[in-house]
């Protein structure tokens, strides 16, 4: 039984890709620059004024793709299903915000 | 796997209920505990009607009835309904799929007795000094005035704050059990349509409750902190309680309704005796109506003035939801069609199901014409409305799920006699009290009205319909005396007493704790049918019989949620910094045993074959 038992598990869980810590350092080196320059469009007025929201907005955007698809490992085989809920999650709330701003205010 | 112990805890009498994380018991609870709920709420709706008997009368009260009509919206929907749709889902949902159980028993058990301590926290306010008068929607402009509510709206935030937090957590269960505990074979095309309706409102409860949690948690700082989310004079805005009610309560009706598509479909498939018409429409339509639930919440607020171009959106995104529900209307007919049907309660309350929910569909199509909503807005129309969609629809659909699935959940049959009468004193009842309605709405009798006056020819209309809930009363009693002759009857069920089509008619009834001696092997939609055509028995196992891994069973649940019900009075009550104390205590537990669950490894028990076979399955 625990032989079996062993087996169903390994079955099951989605299958990893062996690709080391490349992709996790660019990703983990990506996402401190794209802080700093976060903090340097606020600090300093590189930016054009009423820009800066939205361009920090833009960074946090592609930030929280890094975490979900590098470090969540969202992009690998297994995870359809997380990836639909989190797209549909992002289509509600795109609607929601979208509603808010053109239709409703 | 050394560490497991081999042997099944010794537990018995309340103690094991209290500690149980079996899903089918659980589903008892919820059962148990949605029925008792239901009965509040409806002692609540018999006192409403009681009030509007005759015009200008004074049973209850002004204030006391708009506590009433605040509880039983509030009861009904959050804890009755809910908790029933989840007790159905528990016992029904694994056996349907093939598992041995949910996927995570322990927060499965934690869901309910949060859900059971919010529910008894908001019902302990009748006795403390008054329960919420502000409506359930809970707008804010009420909501959020002290003078007005008093302690009630604390009750509504932080009983309806513990009870969603039970609901979120059954929610991802379902969605995790549905997606990763499927047996061999057991495709999503293949799922009984009970399984996928389960399946999308759990999504939704997943989208849509978190937007409750944050209104609830606003509407909270702004009664016991001071903060100033809905308060106009101080920058907030009272309509933006309205949108994130709504962008919640839309889908939530949707939560409700579709799992009462889902028994319907299965009842209707069984007692016709044919394959569900339309099968893989129904589940695009399941989906698409899940779907479209999200874009729709402005139409309950087409009068508060958001623009044509809003409510015009709005309007034709409401009406496109019949598209969908439209064709499931027609694939449930087309199911009848040409089958051998059998009149069985069960199947009596899902075609009565059909016509009534089809006109509370279509006044909801009228309702969603924002033209002409200015005229039905918050009028007895909008009443009628949704008691069609939700008894007429809901309740039914519920009802029906009981005698349908009572042999499977407890080994026993409800009564067909009784429960025949039980159907027709119901059906007859609830359309006596809401038909009426309709025209009472369009004769301008606005709703949450505690009186009317004489003379304006709402006497009639109002009298019928005080007397039709007495039918719903009569038909409630009959299921509790038939709950009751089925507890006291020697007749036992057998394992498929319908000639059921899906897999929760393949094992034992009741069926034993472990659900599948083997996990069964799917070879078709309607999996049990599959194999009956086929000329075999019962299902082809996929495994040889071996050992079953079973999850310890766990006091911890109900601790933590005491403790959230202890923090919740601590918070309501407190008014300087020393009084926290009681809130915090309470918060402490429910940490404490959250750290307690991390650090003690249980690693559950194991069921050996020869345990099995006492029990009788051949290996």
């Amino acid at each position: 039984m625990a032989a079996h038992a062993n087996q169903d598990m390994t079955q099951r869980k989605p299958k990893i890709k062996k690709e080391g810590a490349k992709r996790h350092l660019v990703a983990f080196a990506a996402s401190i620059i794209l802080t700093i320059l976060a903090f340097v469009a606020v600090a300093y007025d590189v930016v054009p004024a009423g820009f800066t929201v939205p361009f920090i907005i833009f960074l946090a955007i592609v930030q929280a793709f890094f975490q979900l698809y590098v470090w969540m490992h969202l992009d690998q085989k297994g995870h359809e299903f997380p990836r639909v809920g989190i797209y549909a999650g992002i289509f509600v709330i795109a609607f929601m915000i979208f509603t808010f701003v053109y239709w409703v205010w | 796997m050394s560490d497991h112990t081999h042997a099944a805890p010794k537990r018995s009498g309340l103690w094991d209920w209290l500690t149980t994380v079996d899903h089918k018991k659980i589903g008892i609870l919820y059962l148990l505990a949605g029925g008792i709920f239901f009965l509040f709420g409806g002692v609540e709706a018999l006192l409403i009607r009681l009030q509007l008997l005759y015009p200008e009368q004074q049973v209850v009260g002004a204030d006391t009835f708009n506590q009433l009509i605040t509880m039983h919206g509030t009861t009904m929907i959050f804890l009755a309904v809910m908790p029933v749709i989840f007790g159905f889902m528990n016992a029904i949902v694994p056996l349907q799929i093939g598992a041995r159980d949910v996927a995570f028993p322990f927060v499965n058990a934690l869901g309910f007795w949060l859900f059971f301590f919010g529910g008894l926290l908001l019902n302990t306010s009748w006795l403390l000094g008054g329960a919420p008068n502000m409506g359930w929607t809970a707008y804010a402009t009420l909501a959020s005035n002290p003078k007005f509510t008093g302690l009630g709206a604390d009750f509504y935030v932080l009983g309806l704050q513990i009870a969603g937090l039970g609901t979120l957590l059954g929610g991802i269960n379902f969605l995790v059990t549905i997606i990763n505990m499927r047996a061999p074979g057991m495709t999503f095309m293949r799922m009984p349509l009970f399984t996928w309706t389960s399946f999308v409102t759990s999504a939704l409860i997943l989208f849509a409750f978190p937007a409750l949690t944050v209104g609830l948690v606003f509407l909270m700082f702004d009664r016991l902190f001071g903060a100033n989310f809905f308060n106009p004079d101080a920058g907030g805005n009272v309509l933006i309680w309205e949108h994130i009610f709504w962008i919640f309560g839309h889908p939530e009706v949707y939560i409700l309704i579709l799992p009462a598509f889902g028994i319907i479909s299965e009842i209707v498939s069984t007692f016709s005796k044919k394959r569900l018409f339309g099968y893989s429409s129904m589940v695009f339509a399941t989906i698409l109506i899940g779907f479209l639930g999200f874009m729709v919440w402005v139409h309950h607020m087409f009068t508060s003035g958001l623009g044509p171009i809003a409510n015009t959106l709005f309007g034709i995104a409401t009406m496109l939801i019949a598209v969908p529900t439209g064709i499931k209307i027609f694939n449930w007919l087309f199911t009848m069609w040409g089958g051998h049907i059998r009149f069985t309660t069960a199947n009596l309350f899902a075609v009565g199901f059909i016509p009534t929910f089809t006109i509370g569909g279509m006044t909801g199509v009228m309702l969603a014409n924002p033209a002409a909503d200015y005229q039905y807005h918050d009028t007895y129309f909008v009443v009628a409305h949704f008691h069609y969609v939700i008894v007429g629809g809901l309740v039914f659909g519920l009802m029906g799920g009981l005698y349908y699935w009572w042999p499977k959940i407890f080994g026993k049959f409800l009564n067909e006699t009784i429960g025949k009468w039980n159907f027709w004193t119901f059906f007859i009842g609830f359309h006596l009290t809401f038909f009426p309605q309709h025209f009472l709405g369009l004769m301008g009798m606005p709703r949450r009205v505690f009186t009317y006056l004489k003379g304006q020819d709402l006497e009639l209309g109002n009298f019928i319909s005080s007397i039709g809930v007495l039918g719903m009363a009569i038909g409630t009693i009959l299921l509790f005396i038939n709950i009751f002759v089925a507890a006291k009857s020697a007749k036992r069920a057998p394992a498929d007493p319908w000639d059921g089509r899906t897999l929760e008619w393949a094992i034992p009834s009741p069926a034993p704790e472990y659900n599948f001696a083997q996990t069964p092997l799917v070879r078709g939609l309607d999996a049990l049918w599959t194999e009956k055509m086929a000329g075999n028995k019962g299902m082809t196992p996929a495994e040889p019989l071996g050992s079953i891994h079973m999850p310890s069973p766990s006091f911890i649940p109900f601790v933590m949620s005491v403790g959230l019900f202890i923090a919740g009075y601590g918070f309501m009550y407190a008014s300087t910094w020393g009084t926290y104390i009681v809130g915090i205590i309470g918060l402490v537990i429910t940490l404490f045993c959250m750290l307690l669950r991390s650090l003690y490894d249980d690693h559950g028990y194991h069921i050996e074959p020869d345990e099995i076979e006492e029990k009788g399955v051949k290996a």
